[in-house]
């Protein structure tokens, strides 16, 4: 931070006081005046002080008829802007967050029509259409009716966009979570955007009532009768240019009472209100998926055809690359995404056409989706509610979901208070406290640190075990998946490649795909060609075939980095490859080393217990034995 | 993987009740009147509203040929361009010295947005008792200096009450925009120019102004909307578009012609003219905001 010298500062005193003047003093001296007998204010220069006509004054105009407004006073006029200002306020916010929430959490055919229906207006402020506009009030007999002073400024394009814009912000996962906890569009727009909106419903109410209080031409022309106009054309009304007989006193009095209401300003308050778990049921579900297919815009296949059975109580662990329609597959499973063809089971019911509420199901999302302005009890709570549960059985459930997450301690805090794990912890709460036949998992741990993902892994298993829940879990980790799995599905482009426990994939991948995705480092693959005699890698070097059956012209041999086997000599191993390696560098990492290099011009990689002694540039030869050989056709299958 | 597609409910009937409120109001008070503006501005009618005509552009070239038309026009660009300077122009004095304080930062703040929510015709009317001819105390003052201020007669001086109120609601808009605008550049780099060697005023034109293009370019458009079109309840309760014509705005005029003097031939033509300026200004105003606020 740059000082500045204390004779900048000063003169930067000099002249905010100087503009404090400016802006300040008419309001002043609108109130100074305001507390001043006519006489006193028709012989200038006026005091700068109060004077002693403060009660009289106000009284007179609050209470008393005003000669040059018919008799009406100023408190009435004051009763028609608070009317007009809030009727405005509401109005506007109730139909603008209506159309919002319409434009964004829905889709329907013309909804951009509508959009641009709405923006449009945006660009014409009342004062440029006033005339046309004001003929079509007389047509419809809207003069001089609350009505017609205030239902044509309801409509508010700026408000539907701020609104629009807002929600924009809200995660999606947050309007699946709580389609998960079986909330409809309404109970979504009262419990979790309302609440969420309360700020900004806030802060537009004050802007919108100002609005509404500060309109001068609509009032002016809608009404002619005296005791329907607002504060400001009465005060317009107060004054004469002509004649001399403007009561300045009582005009003054309507500028400072027309200028109080801005500080009016609206807290709305949280109410907090507060909310886990029975005994386990044993009818535990299974999964099955039968020929699911998703065709996103008639071309797109994302999921192609694919068939899975979960066994009650296993944990499935959907894994493979971005965009390998896993995700897709989860929210199929869940009830987010349609299913273009093939069934989905649950318990041996077929669920296609049920709702995500319906399911009997609970799923913890990446971003977790917790409800930020709910506690974590009424996170866990809300689904429970949401069912109709009686409320001692939802608090007992919370309860004991937060026992067995050890977030007990943690039930009053809102989820901004809590760290990642103990966020994860409480997503995992809201789907243990619904006791659900499923538990759907999207990447629950991608959010976290490496460390906590190692810990969360450990917990999330150990807790599945122990309520025995049929889940599903996606994630792209394969370490996590391996871990985690019961059932290993591998999956790339939209299909199946491979399902089966994790070691039996490690050790039988059914493809190079598998074979390169499951396992850290992955395992080498060379392309070989073979002739009649035997195996031929790319730089033309001939390798021993010995039983290797290969029909194929092409083919890929694969081996994991630790099947191999450093041998001093040059000798053949029985029923084994040997190759010859270039190292190109070692990296030790303790435990272990990996030796990087090159086999028949492509990389490989061969881990070494303990230290290696090899040097870049190095020749080494290596044996891989036959039952650690791997051998993929031209077209990746396994042979 | 997150799907990147927004997630929706599947409904098919609610959507539509829920635009219900807001498309019935929009259509019955917006596009009707500015549909029928539209329609009237290219027929004359007969001098007894029995029939009327189509005359194309006809109406438009007799509106912009009118002298009066031509003078209200004249009235409002430099209505507008007086009010958006001065507006703006001490608005960012002050926050630049607001921004510079320690001390009392919080006071000034607050009482710099005090007229706010001041509406217009009220601003007006504030300046009106300061500046009043016949018992305003500033006006007495600037007589008893020996200068004849009389805004009721002398039309120069009318424009100046105008554009003295308008410009005196606006500061505290402004203000609060150009504070912000502040303090979003980084302090960063102003100690990177201080280091550079620039002293405070070099720093100011060279970092800090420059930086501030983009709030103040906002500001130009809103400032010049406001003065366009806002500012008819200071026009109305202060000078009543005079004397002669002096302070008569376009805004002013279209409410002049069509509810006090009953000249509905043009008005629509009028109403027509406003509504491409004004969608004019919001189009340069979006073309900017766009790159601001995200609307996608």
């Amino acid at each position: 931070m740059i000082q500045n010298n204390p004779i900048s500062r000063f003169v930067a005193h000099i002249i905010l006081i100087i503009g404090i003047l400016i802006v300040a003093f008419p309001i002043y001296y609108a109130f100074v005046a305001s507390t001043q007998s006519l006489q006193d204010i028709m012989r200038p220069p006026l005091s700068l002080l109060p004077g002693g006509h403060f009660w009289e004054n106000y009284t007179a105009a609050l209470f008393g008829g005003v000669g040059r407004i018919g008799g009406v006073s100023v408190g009435r006029l004051l009763i028609n802007s608070t009317i007009m200002a809030l009727a405005i306020a509401v109005g506007k916010i109730i139909i603008s967050i209506l159309s919002a929430y319409a434009i964004v959490f829905f889709r329907f055919p013309g909804r951009m029509v509508f959009f641009w229906l709405i923006f449009i207006t945006l660009m014409l402020p009342v004062e440029v259409r006033i005339l046309p506009t004001y003929k079509v009030m007389v047509d419809l007999g809207l003069i001089d009716t609350y009505t017609g002073l205030t239902v044509p400024l309801m409509a508010s394009a700026t408000a539907t966009l701020l609104f629009r814009q807002f929600f924009m912000t809200i995660p999606g996962e947050l309007v699946e979570a709580a389609r998960v906890d079986g909330a409809g569009p309404w109970r979504f727009f009262k419990d979790i955007l309302l609440p969420l909106s309360k700020t900004n419903i806030a802060a537009l109410f004050v802007i919108l009532f100002i609005y509404g209080w500060t309109q001068y031409l609509w009032p002016l022309l809608m009404t002619n009768r005296n005791d329907m106009t607002t504060i400001v054309i009465g005060l317009r009304k107060m004054i004469s240019f002509a004649d001399a007989d403007t009561e300045w006193h009582l005009v003054m009095v309507t500028c400072i009472l027309a200028i109080l209401p801005r500080s009016s300003s609206l807290s709305l308050c949280n109410a907090g209100s507060c909310a886990v778990w029975s005994k386990r049921r044993n009818d535990m579900a299974s999964v099955e998926l039968t020929g699911v297919r998703k065709v996103y815009g008639g071309s797109v296949e994302a999921v192609k055809g694919v068939n899975i059975a979960i066994n009650d109580g296993a944990l499935c662990v959907l894994v493979g690359p971005s965009g390998c329609g896993k995700s897709t597959l989860l929210r199929m499973i869940a009830g987010l995404e349609s299913i273009t063809d093939g069934t989905v089971k649950i318990e041996d019911k077929v669920v296609n056409d049920l709702g995500p509420a319906e399911r009997d199901i609970a799923m913890v999302f990446q971003n977790y989706a917790l409800y930020p302005h709910m506690k974590v009890y009424d996170n866990m709570a809300y689904g429970l509610r949401n069912r109709g549960m009686p409320k001692d059985q939802i608090d007992k459930r919370a309860r004991e979901a937060a026992a067995t997450l050890e977030l007990t301690h943690l039930l009053e805090r809102r989820p901004r208070e809590l760290s990642g794990g103990q966020r994860q912890r409480v997503a995992m709460g809201r789907a243990i406290v619904r006791n659900p036949k499923v538990f759907l998992f999207d990447e629950p741990l991608s959010n976290l640190d490496a460390k906590l993902r190692g810990q969360m892994r450990v917990e999330i298993k150990n807790l599945q075990r122990q309520l025995g829940v049929t889940s599903v879990y996606v994630t792209h980790d394969q370490l996590e998946a391996m871990t985690l799995a019961d059932i290993l599905v591998v999956m790339n482009a939209g299909a199946v490649e491979q399902i089966g426990a994790p070691l039996d994939i490690y050790e039988k991948p059914a493809s190079t795909f598998v074979a390169s995705f499951i396992g850290a480092p992955p395992m080498n693959l060379i392309p070989v060609t073979a002739d009649g005699s035997g195996l031929v890698l790319k730089d033309g070097t001939r390798i021993g075939a010995q039983g290797l059956a290969v029909s194929d012209k092409d083919a890929v041999i694969g081996f994991r980095p630790e099947d191999l086997e450093i041998s001093a000599g040059t000798d053949t191993h029985a029923g084994g490859l040997a190759l010859d390696l270039k190292v190109l560098g070692v990296e030790p990492v303790g435990a272990e080393s990996y030796v990087y290099g090159i086999i028949g011009g492509e990389r490989v990689v061969v881990r070494v217990a303990g230290r290696s002694v090899s040097q870049p540039d190095d020749h080494l030869r290596v044996i891989i034995p036959k039952e650690k050989l791997h051998l993929f056709g031209g077209d990746g299958k396994r042979i | 993987m997150a799907s990147s597609t927004r997630v929706t409910f599947p409904n098919k009937f609610l959507p539509y009740l829920l635009l219900a409120p807001q498309v019935a109001i929009t259509i019955v008070f917006f596009y009707w009147p500015a549909s029928q503006a539209i329609r009237q501005s290219v027929l004359r009618e007969d001098p007894f509203g029995l029939s009327s005509k189509f005359v194309g552009l006809g109406n438009f070239k007799r509106v912009l040929s009118d002298p009066n038309y031509l003078n209200s026009l004249q009235v409002t660009v430099v209505f507008s361009i007086a009010t958006a300077l001065i507006a703006m122009g001490f608005a960012l004095l002050f926050a630049v010295m607001a921004d510079k304080v320690v001390r009392g930062k919080g006071i000034y703040r607050t009482l710099m947005i005090w007229p706010y929510a001041v509406a217009p015709a009220i601003a007006g009317m504030l300046w009106l008792f300061l500046f009043n001819p016949s018992m305003g105390t500033f006006a007495y003052m600037i007589r008893s200096a020996g200068y004849n201020w009389d805004p009721l007669l002398n039309g120069d001086q009318a424009m100046v009450l105008v554009v003295a109120a308008a410009a005196w609601k606006q500061i505290s808009y402004n203000f609060l925009f150009f504070v912000a605008g502040l303090q979003s550049i980084p302090k960063s780099l102003i100690e990177a120019a201080a280091i550079d060697g620039a002293g405070e005023t070099k720093r100011f034109w060279t970092i800090v102004f420059p930086l501030l293009a983009p709030t103040t370019f906002f500001l130009l458009v809103v400032n010049t909307v406001y003065a366009f079109f806002d500012t008819f309840g200071i026009i109305h309760s202060v000078t009543g578009g005079g004397p002669g014509k002096a302070t008569e705005t376009l805004v002013y005029k279209v409410y002049n012609d069509g509810f006090v003097n009953l000249i509905l031939g043009d008005s629509a033509a009028q109403s027509v003219i406003l509504m491409v300026i004004v969608i004019g200004l919001t189009a340069i105003q979006f073309r900017y905001v766009e790159r601001k606020v995200h609307y996608g």
